[in-house]
């Protein structure tokens, strides 16, 4: 039993455990980019938003394409939606996007 | 002989156009999701909840099975290429699985582990349909102090006994417990904890609690501690082809693998950890090799992802017939099962017998699936593996929001989702495991509806969970399981001293 409890305890993961010091623009990248997908989702819509996070989080891990990652994550968020609301009928949001989308959840 | 039939009958579910398609859907997603760096298969399961609103739940089960052991495939690939374990399951794997990568010998790793995940899947998914209905006979004596005393020992196993620490592993599992209380309460209706909101009435959703723990919290800290350090993958050179000794070493190690797994995933034990370990254990003993261990052994890889499979198909044995899960991919599964309105256990056997052996059905289905994905197609899934990390993320974060917010259309299920990143955050910064947390929000109101219940049969006498045979052993068993080793180790630093 003793084995079974406790004999694998100590073993971690091999190399985990790596980090750097803690990078607070990072961090606060990606907060900001979660609050501005809070406040942007019921109002400019799903797609909008979410091409807004996705570039938050980028720049929050390193990347400075901004412009580049905001339109990945319009197409992301775009296939999203339409995979969602079209094929799945997932009710969300188009906000602004509404005469280019048509009204969400059909 | 009545299961054979229940069975067949299940294989005439699943095998309909529409179920096979979703089946299909499912192993494809799950891989796909569970492929990706830092995803494991609770988290996929989690983000990929709300795909499957809309369906019928027959067809959504059968997709969730299907992602399920979809997650467990891709994840593999990522432990041996990556050397990142997605979860603490696939850690054994990683020890020989990615030396072998680094080797130039990441074909046959990668396909060791796909082909021994398919025969120790394939066992256990057998397994499965010879024990489940012996367990609904005895399951269907327990009355709601066994099933109490039943859940206590489930969440002893998972927070306490196993995991790094004992009292991380209680704050885990009490903070879990303590978000299960949000909402109305079952019985009276009244609410609690919500504080006025209304969104929060309705209780904490398992998504947003998982997803907000797993997906959000993960992005915070990759991003905050190790988004700044460089990273390698190993590429697959050769032959996918395993050579004939590479069989050789390999098929003992996957039998006995399934054999150490499947019972461990029956008991609440916590999970896959415990027999991938055992299992890469057992293979460096019996190994004629183990001068390769460390440097790169097939049977260490071969071992624990058969374990890991045959385990994460052990784990269906109590959610189906008990409706207990005992990892946290399992207690997802059981929200996904509430959301439709079922609660799974003996009676589940009775009332839905379609929905659950086509599920069972599938599972032999979604193995064959898998298997076809998962070896010819292994180049696809490493493309996504080279996904660069702040795309990878940012795609992560829109999926994890999308199936937050599509629970109500509010934000405040996006804020709860954040305040929940945040705890995840901290939780892994300080070692502190999720997978409590998980399981005691799903399975605490559960264990409070039985204790009231056992209470108001017994008229108010606590002395219910004592006095009733089954339900005596299971306390005392986990009293045990508490007690026993704290004693071991009292005694070892006793004898330390001295």
């Amino acid at each position: 039993m003793e084995a079974l409890a406790g004999g694998w305890r100590n073993r971690g993961a091999p190399e985990a455990g790596a980090e750097h010091a803690f990078n607070a623009p990072a961090f606060w990248w990606i907060s900001a980019g979660l609050f501005a997908h809070m406040a942007l989702i019921g109002w400019a819509g799903f797609v909008l938003a979410g091409a807004v996070l996705f570039a938050c989080v980028a720049r929050g891990f390193g990347s400075t394409r901004v412009l580049r990652d905001a339109a990945l994550g319009l197409a992301l968020s775009l296939a999203v939606f339409v995979f969602f609301v079209k094929l799945l009928n997932v009710n969300l949001p188009a906000g602004w996007l509404q005469p280019l989308l048509g009204s969400a959840g059909i | 002989m009545e299961t054979l039939n229940a069975l067949l009958h299940g294989f005439a579910v699943a095998l309909t156009p529409m179920n096979l398609m979703w089946g299909f859907i499912g192993v494809t997603v799950g891989t796909a999701v569970g492929v990706l760096p830092g995803v494991g298969p609770a988290l996929t399961v989690a983000m990929l909840l709300p795909l499957t609103v809309k369906l019928d739940p027959t067809g959504a089960l059968i997709m969730f099975a299907g992602i399920y052991y979809g997650a467990m495939f891709g994840g593999s690939t990522t432990t041996i290429l990556l050397n990142t374990p997605g979860e603490s399951a696939s850690i054994a794997t990683a020890l020989e699985g990615n030396k072998m990568a680094k080797r130039g010998r990441a074909g046959p790793a990668l396909a060791t582990a796909a082909i021994g995940s398919f025969v120790a899947g394939s066992i256990a998914t057998l397994l499965l349909t010879l024990l489940a209905p012996l367990v609904v006979e005895i399951a269907l004596k327990f009355g709601p102090a066994e099933y109490f005393a039943l859940m206590v020992f489930a969440f002893t196993t998972v927070a306490a006994v196993l995991g790094s620490s004992t009292s991380r592993g209680l704050a885990s599992l009490f903070l879990g417990l303590l978000f299960g209380l949000v909402g109305i309460d079952s019985q009276t209706g009244a609410p609690r904890f919500a504080f006025g909101v209304p969104e929060l009435l309705d209780g904490i959703d398992v998504v947003v609690l998982a997803v907000g723990l797993f997906a959000v919290g993960e992005a915070l800290y990759m991003a905050a501690y190790t988004s700044r350090l460089p990273e390698t993958m190993e590429k697959i050179s050769g032959s996918l082809m395993m050579s004939k000794q590479d069989w050789k070493r390999s098929w003992p190690a996957w039998l006995r693998a399934t054999g150490i797994g499947f019972p461990f995933g029956t008991i609440p034990a916590g999970g896959a950890e415990i027999p991938t370990f055992l299992s890469y254990a057992v293979e460096k003993k019996l190994s004629r090799y183990p001068e390769e261990f460390g440097k790169g052994a097939i049977e260490g890889v071969a071992g624990p992802e058969a374990a890991n499979n045959a385990s994460a198909t052990g784990v269906l044995v109590p959610l189906l017939t008990l409706g207990i899960p005992t990892s946290a991919t399992a207690a997802i599964l059981l929200g996904a099962f509430q959301n439709y309105g079922i609660q799974p256990g003996p009676l589940l056997f009775q009332s839905q017998a379609d929905l659950v052996w086509g599920l069972i059905a599938s599972l032999y289905v979604g193995n064959v699936l898998l298997l076809i994905l998962n070896l010819p197609l292994v180049g696809i899934w490493v493309k996504v593996l080279q996904i660069p990390r702040p795309m990878l993320y940012g795609g992560i974060l829109v999926f994890a929001t999308l199936g937050a917010y599509s629970l109500h259309q509010s934000w405040i299920d996006l804020l709860t989702l954040y305040v929940f990143g945040l705890l995840g955050f901290a939780m892994r910064r300080f070692d502190i495991p999720v997978a409590p947390a998980v399981i005691g929000l799903i399975l605490g109101p559960l264990a409070e509806t039985q204790f009231r219940r056992a209470l108001s049969i017994s008229q108010g006498d606590a002395m219910v969970f004592l006095t009733q045979p089954i339900s005596a052993t299971f306390l005392a068993v986990t009293a045990l399981l508490v007690i026993v080793p704290w004693l071991l180790r009292r005694r070892a630093t006793a004898q330390g001293r001295r």
